[in-house]
């Protein structure tokens, strides 16, 4: 049950809800139009989105276990589901034909669970994090809680794009450091920005 | 012996990425047909193996090194040139100006095994099925296919106000009223004034108004007065919190211009929609085409165009 529920949380594909808030463009009303006499409406200028993104899938990361006692380093593997909410924006609208929606500048927090822990019999500590991105660029840091063992520690990732590295420490115990990739697929939920200088988003 | 340079490209498979890509980005985008997200994979995956043959082909030109090392290198070569042009801004932004447009878009890098199977690929030997000419020929379009990448398919759509009714005649002017401007921060309207009479018409804009949802904007300053034998053309500015209205769903309106003209006054009136076809973008596989070029005969005097200082900007209220 525990390796099923682990692959559980895969991939399920990638959505992009637009809502209607802030629809309208931006533009400079008080300028005369470039052609006086052209019967269309000009184009507005792209206020820049707003976003609201749930990131879900698996995290798959190996590496090694480096014991606090003192004691040879061993090989270890990580592999479970995780979960992520972040608000984020972008300067210009994201474009439809892209498959993956990725803000310029994004924070939120998520939880996991390492449910395929090598070494370790228990199963596996979950964790809660705290994230923030810049483009391709993401950090994250929280705290990880095995139950079986009681025991519990930091937990800090830096990622780019897809891949990234990541460090637990389970405190008394030792610490993990993996090397991994995350397949996750995401559902988003996008607005305009609102007129610029404005808090009004 | 040697191998005749260019064999790898004058092969099936190789025909067949080079098929994909070029009816992929010339034909299917924008079309329709497919998803989005479909066609701008598929010329990732058929570009992505096309590629590294084509830097194959010009490496065996210069180096004279083994084989599989040429076709790794080529296949690393590309694998990081995109992985940079995918990721990195700057990179981007310089491939971009130098190539053309290029998505920065990670989700893309989905498709860098291709190149790996390219380098496989061209570690055998391949028989080519063509003869010298075909061989060049296949170069060049393998080479042109590569570098014409096609032009961005989507523009972003916005809602726009409307007017329900475009033309009028009010005294002696015969008024038509188009919507020039449309967003956040307000709507612009366009007139085209001309006199219905043979002789010139006065003609004055007292004052306007929109009243948004019963909320009422007025225009902020009166236009100076015309003197129309030709038709001229006037810009009249309201400037209101646009995005609360849209977001209050306050979508219809109503335009009034109190004119007066050399041979009495009246009102210039229509309904206004605020109009959205529900779909964030759409697809322009086509570039816009430029407006039409100003007619010398009937362009607008420059101290009849409405000119507002920034301050003028009224509140919604």
């Amino acid at each position: 049950v525990k390796r099923s529920l682990a692959f559980g949380l895969l991939s399920l594909g990638c959505t992009v809800q637009h809502l209607e808030k802030n629809a309208p463009g931006s533009i400079a009303v008080m300028e005369k139009p470039e052609n006086m006499k052209l019967r269309e409406v000009e184009q507005q200028t792209d206020p820049g989105e707003r976003m609201l993104q749930l990131r879900y899938g698996a995290m798959a990361a190996g590496g090694f276990f480096i014991p606090e006692e003192q004691g040879k380093s061993q090989g270890s593997y990580g592999i479970g589901p995780e979960v992520t909410v972040l608000y984020g924006t972008r300067k210009y609208s994201h474009d439809d034909d892209a498959f993956w929606l990725m803000p310029d500048e994004a924070f939120g927090g998520g939880i996991g669970w390492m449910a395929l822990l090598e070494p370790g019999e228990s199963v596996g500590p979950v964790y809660g994090e705290l994230e923030y991105a810049s483009g391709a660029a993401w950090l994250t840091g929280g705290w990880a809680y095995e139950i079986d063992d009681e025991l519990h520690g930091p937990h800090v990732s830096v990622g780019f794009g897809p891949l990234f590295v990541r460090y637990t420490h389970l405190l008394d115990a030792g610490g993990l450091l993996h090397f991994g990739m995350a397949f996750k697929g995401q559902a988003s939920f996008v607005w305009n920005a609102s007129a610029r200088g404005s808090a009004r988003d | 012996m040697r191998r005749p340079l260019g064999a790898e490209l004058a092969t099936p498979e190789a025909f067949f990425a080079l098929l994909v890509l070029c009816v992929n980005d010339h034909l299917l985008k924008g079309s329709g047909l497919l998803p989005g997200w479909l066609t701008g994979k598929l010329s990732d995956f058929a570009g992505l193996f096309l590629f590294p043959v084509l830097l194959f082909v010009m490496l065996s030109a210069v180096f004279s090194a083994k084989r599989e090392r040429l076709a790794f290198t080529a296949a690393a070569l590309t694998s990081l040139g995109f992985t940079l042009v995918k990721l990195s801004p700057s990179v981007n932004g310089w491939v971009s100006g130098v190539w053309g447009p290029m998505r920065l878009d990670a989700s893309d890098l989905a498709a860098l095994p291709m190149t790996l199977l390219a380098g496989l690929w061209l570690v055998p030997r391949r028989e080519s099925i063509s003869g010298a000419t075909l061989r060049a020929v296949a170069f060049v379009a393998t080479a042109l296919a590569c570098a014409a990448t096609s032009r961005p398919m989507t523009v972003r759509n916005y809602p726009k106000w409307q007017l329900e009714k475009s033309s009028q005649h009010v005294g002696c002017a015969k008024i038509d009223a188009w919507v020039s401007k449309s967003g956040k921060e307000g709507v612009g309207i366009n007139l085209r004034v001309a006199s219905s009479r043979s002789d010139r018409c006065n003609v004055e804009i007292l004052s306007g108004v929109i009243d948004v949802g019963g909320k009422r904007v007025p225009l902020p300053r009166r236009p100076a007065p015309l003197n129309p034998g030709a038709p001229v053309f006037v810009y009249l500015p309201f400037p209101f919190d646009n995005e609360r209205a849209w977001n209050e769903g306050r979508r219809t309106a109503r335009l009034e211009l109190r004119v007066k003209t050399s041979s009495g006054g009246g009102f210039f009136a229509s309904e206004m929609q605020h109009e959205w076809d529900g779909e964030a973008h759409v697809w322009s596989p086509r570039a816009p085409e430029a407006p039409p070029a100003p007619d010398a005969s009937v362009s607008a005097p420059p101290d009849q165009a409405f000119q507002l200082e920034p301050s003028d900007a009224g509140a919604w209220e």
